[in-house]
């Protein structure tokens, strides 16, 4: 078997509340991906899914277990991945164009060079014309637009997404979940994929990875054998996908349940 | 469906206007600014002319406006301003790089900050004026003692602006530039200091003006030039008329200065969603 793109083996995270006592967030967490997958982690809001996808961004280093990047134990930030995250992470000082071109002038790539890549990459992701604007000027879905060219333009072999699309509006989300879908299917990477949405987990992933209620646990993994290339909105309807719907939302819900309960005690 | 963005032409034509604040013509607002000035001239004048104001604590506007009209047509006043401004700018350069330099250091290393914590707060709270003696003992009546005053007063405020403003940077900016692989000096260049940047510019007005300050104060205690000098010789013969004309010559350069910087800000600072 080929060395898995990624893998966690038992990481455990803790962290020291400010008032002092240890919370652990996920424990004892094992399961590895395939390079070329597209994975999405569910789980109910607050059980620490972010927190895994920082342990394998490199963000955070957990105490107990680790995590291997294609068979290497990872120290430090992680080289291989770029990270898409819920909230605005551009530089709100520079203009798009200077925004997508971070990647490849942090790696020294010569700024004509890094130029061109980039209006590349704002034309692919139907930003043409906006090159000069500051983030502030943009709406939500645009900014959106601007960060997926500025993972992508690195090529990178792993791509880690954070709820990404959980701020915007249910068109505009509908819409950059297919064009997420279409540069996927073009380039095949790796991709970790956290949301709390179960349908948006089924409708995009290969797999779905389901945590319990925080300390998070692994619960399950699902295959998801929907054919591709897939629509969002028109996938919903199949029949396959209704099943698997019932199926792992059977497991999540107990999870969703059990953590609301211990937020309302 | 919201296929494509609207495009650039579009964005910029949609300008609306609040309601909840009637918008002022920009032509009254000056109107009435020289109403103000007018007024109040008036008043002094008048109360002075009737002695109500002894003219001779108080002066006359009619007799500073003649005075500043002297100094400006007989050239008197031109070695004396260049001497105090170059004190500022000199004072201003010097100290923001110091407090830029210090504030970084600060902030980006925890061992510095702690322990030179208690010096820096000790220093913050020495009235500065009271390092004049000393600084005209070391450095002598020339430009550098009054320069080295303005220093110790600008430094102060652009080293705790620096400092919090590294501080402050988004930690999801922060991290996202470090995925794309930043390297420590590439983080500097491009996250924290342009996050740092606004908040040391919403300190130059103060640091300007705070540079100023050290130069005519310094010039007032020991000096052979300059605006402060100039205030000291007129009260030396108690001429008040000459003081308030000092007064209104280095208020009217402070203003000229921050009219400047107020420009500079707004380009510079042009990527921050404007405040409607």
């Amino acid at each position: 078997m080929a060395v898995p793109a990624v893998a966690f083996e038992d990481v455990t995270v803790r962290f020291r509340a400010p008032s002092g006592e240890i919370h652990t967030v996920a424990r004892d967490i094992s399961f590895a991906i395939e390079e070329g997958t597209f994975v999405a982690i569910v789980g109910p809001s607050g059980c620490g899914k972010s927190t895994l996808l920082n342990a394998a961004a490199g963000l955070l280093f957990p105490p107990a277990g680790r995590v291997m990047i294609f068979g290497e134990a990872l120290r430090g930030i992680n080289q291989h991945a770029t990270y898409l995250f819920q909230q605005d992470a551009l530089l709100p000082w520079r203009s798009v164009l200077d925004n997508v071109m971070l990647g490849p002038i942090f790696r020294n790539v010569a700024p004509d060079a890094a130029r061109d890549q980039a209006r590349r990459w704002i034309d692919r992701v139907g930003l043409a014309g906006f090159e000069d604007r500051f983030p502030h000027q943009l709406s939500g879905g645009m900014r959106k637009r601007v960060a997926v060219a500025q993972s992508w333009i690195v090529n990178p072999r792993i791509l880690l997404m954070d709820e990404p699309f959980a701020a915007l509006d249910v068109q505009t989300r509908q819409i950059m979940e297919n064009e997420l879908l279409e540069l996927w299917q073009e380039t095949r990477k790796t991709v970790l994929f956290i949301t709390h949405d179960l349908e948006e987990a089924i409708a995009l992933a290969d797999k779905v990875v389901v945590l319990s209620a925080g300390p998070a646990r692994l619960k399950g993994i699902y295959d998801v054998d929907l054919p591709r290339p897939r629509d969002v909105s028109e996938i919903r309807l199949n029949p396959e996908f209704m099943n698997l719907y019932r199926k792992i939302w059977a497991d999540l819900r107990d999870e969703v349940k059990r953590q609301y309960d211990a937020r309302q005690a | 469906m919201l296929g494509k963005p609207e495009s650039p032409a579009l964005l910029d034509q949609t300008l609306a206007t609040s309601s909840t604040r009637r918008k002022v013509g920009r032509g009254a607002i000056v109107a009435l600014q020289i109403f103000t000035f007018v007024f109040l001239m008036g008043i002094w004048q008048t109360l002075s002319a009737l002695t109500i104001l002894d003219p001779f604590f108080f002066s006359r506007p009619s007799d500073i406006a003649l005075r500043l009209w002297d100094w400006l047509s007989t050239g008197f006043i031109w070695p004396h301003l260049a001497t105090t401004l170059i004190e500022a700018l000199l004072a201003f350069v010097i100290g923001t790089a110091f407090g830029v330099g210090l504030g970084l250091a600060f902030a980006r290393v925890d061992l510095i900050a702690a322990v030179f914590d208690p010096y820096i707060r000790m220093f913050n709270a020495l009235p500065r004026v009271i390092l004049a003696p000393i600084f005209l003992l070391w450095f002598g009546l020339g430009i550098a003692s009054k320069v080295a005053l303005g220093v110790t007063l600008v430094f102060f405020v652009v080293f705790f602006n620096t400092y919090q403003g590294v501080r402050e940077v988004d930690l999801v900016i922060l991290n996202n530039a470090r995925m794309l692989q930043a390297t420590d000096r590439q983080l500097l260049r491009h996250v924290y200091l342009p996050s740092a940047m606004a908040w040391i510019f919403s300190s130059l007005h103060t640091s300007i003006g705070f540079a100023l300050v050290g130069a005519v104060v310094g010039e007032y205690l020991g000096s052979a030039r300059g605006i402060g000098y100039v205030v000291s010789q007129a009260e030396g013969v108690f001429d008040t008329t000459g003081v308030f004309a000092g007064l209104i010559m280095t208020s009217a350069v402070v203003l000229c200065i921050d009219l400047g910087i107020e420009r500079l800000e707004r380009y510079l600072l042009r990527w921050r969603p404007t405040a409607a």
